[in-house]
């Protein structure tokens, strides 16, 4: 009799998953329910994974990949990243105790930060990872980012207003800079890698 | 073979709480808990009718089930009822293929009983505890894959402690290889079949066989269609790995 791990990967058939997913959708509704319940933590999780091999949330956001348009239908990922990019401050900060504390991109516990574990971190700083259930409506408005500290988001209600445009020019040229990557990243990257190989 | 049941009440869909901080990559507070008896679905010698003669049970037919010594309790009688409705339901679809079906009922027993994952759950998947991946320097499609596919080989020996990040990498491997496998370049470069080329390269990126690159893919796609039929959850919510041998 298969395990667990041959039966999902050598065992089941595209027919046998696709009724296995009605069988949950149409006779057991709860506890379908509660699968997808899962969805959202699940959906962090697999995009920190990505991040943590070497994709980029740029490179995400611009992919007209099928999974990463799936996932992204759980984590606001344009948020993020127009909030996060080269640890700019979003237009309108209004982080608040309860937004910061949701888990996205949280900051890194304290056993990550040694120059050892930087190394093989994830992604330091830009963990998704939140807690299970958390719904997406909670994405409301500028999106957190872990790069900040506490010192350095009490150092951004002293900044002038020179200073903010200046922080918002800079996003703009990188605004610039995520468009010019919005061209087929694969085929950019298949081409620069193939030369290496071929 | 399965491990017994318990006497304590759990929810039917299993609120035990899985934290790999706290309780190990297992995940398990008990491992017998919320766990369909292994006589439910009768000995592996004879697989291929344990779900029939499970469904004879009394309590298909009896709204207030007997007391009964394999299930124990209401959750369990819930479960059971499940897994009962899940063998009617396939096969009225599959007729006669006993074997497929009990590969499904099973299928659907791991999403009954799979644990409940802490709030933390994740914190630990890819952080520097596990350390799977080593992050490229410089990030490409070959660097990538090679990342990925060294974390791959690092758990998949150990996949009982890495059960949700051995599923993801199987994920990951399917994507990023398809994207590879996409790109119009491939074709023109190779000058012959798309897939044959695609192959070759992905074998060669990740310092394996076009064999090799060919099964790692084919477990992927299972879990891939679930993850884009079902949701990222499913993923999550397969069961714990339990030997039936």
């Amino acid at each position: 009799m298969a395990n667990l791990f041959d039966r999902w990967e050598r065992k089941l058939s595209s027919s046998d998953i696709s009724l296995i997913i009605e069988f949950l959708r149409t006779e057991t509704p709860d506890l379908f329910d509660k699968i997808k319940s899962y969805d959202e933590s699940a959906a962090k999780a697999f995009l920190d994974g990505f991040i943590a091999y070497g994709w980029t949330l740029e490179e995400i956001l611009s992919s007209k990949s099928s999974l990463f348009q799936r996932l992204k239908e759980y984590v606001n990922l344009d948020g993020i990243l127009y909030g996060n990019t080269n640890g700019v401050i979003p237009h309108s900060p209004q982080l608040t105790s309860a937004s910061i504390s949701s888990g996205l991109l949280h900051y890194p516990n304290s056993h990550t930060t040694s120059a050892g574990d930087n190394q093989k971190m994830s992604n330091a700083g830009m963990s998704l990872t939140s807690l299970p259930h958390e719904p997406v409506d909670n994405y409301v408005g500028p999106p957190e980012y872990s790069l900040l500290g506490p010192e350095i988001i009490e150092d951004l209600w002293e900044m002038s207003a020179s200073e903010l445009d200046s922080i918002l020019a800079q996003t703009d040229e990188l605004t610039d800079v995520q468009n010019l990557m919005d061209l087929s990243t694969w085929v950019d990257c298949f081409t620069e890698d193939a030369g290496g190989f071929w | 073979m399965q491990s017994t049941a318990s006497a304590s009440p759990l929810s039917s869909h299993s609120d035990t709480v899985f934290s790999p901080n706290t309780r190990g990559f297992n995940g398990y507070v008990s491992p017998s808990e919320g766990t369909i008896p292994s006589s439910y679905f009768g000995s592996p010698q004879h697989g291929q009718i344990f779900v029939q003669s499970a469904c004879s049970s009394p309590l298909l037919d009896n709204p207030s089930p007997k007391p009964n010594l394999l299930l124990g309790n209401l959750h369990k009688g819930s479960s059971h009822d499940i897994l009962c409705r899940a063998k009617k339901f396939f096969n009225a679809r599959m007729g006669s293929r006993r074997t497929r079906i009990n590969y499904l009922v099973r299928s659907i027993q791991g999403f009954v009983e799979a644990p409940a994952l802490a709030a933390d759950f994740a914190e630990d998947l890819w952080s520097s505890r596990s350390a799977i991946f080593v992050k490229p320097a410089t990030s490409n499609c070959s660097t990538r894959l090679q990342s990925l596919y060294e974390g791959h080989r690092k758990i998949k020996g150990a996949r009982d402690q890495h059960p949700y990040a051995a599923r993801f990498c199987y994920i990951y491997l399917e994507h990023d290889l398809e994207a590879l496998s996409q790109s119009q370049v491939l074709v023109l470069s190779q000058g012959r079949g798309k897939m044959t080329a695609a192959f070759e390269l992905q074998a060669e990126i990740i310092s394996t066989t076009v064999d090799v690159v060919k099964s790692e893919r084919k477990a992927g796609r299972g879990y891939l269609q679930l993850l884009m039929e079902g949701g990222p959850g499913f993923i999550l919510r397969l069961g714990r790995n339990v030997s039936t041998l």
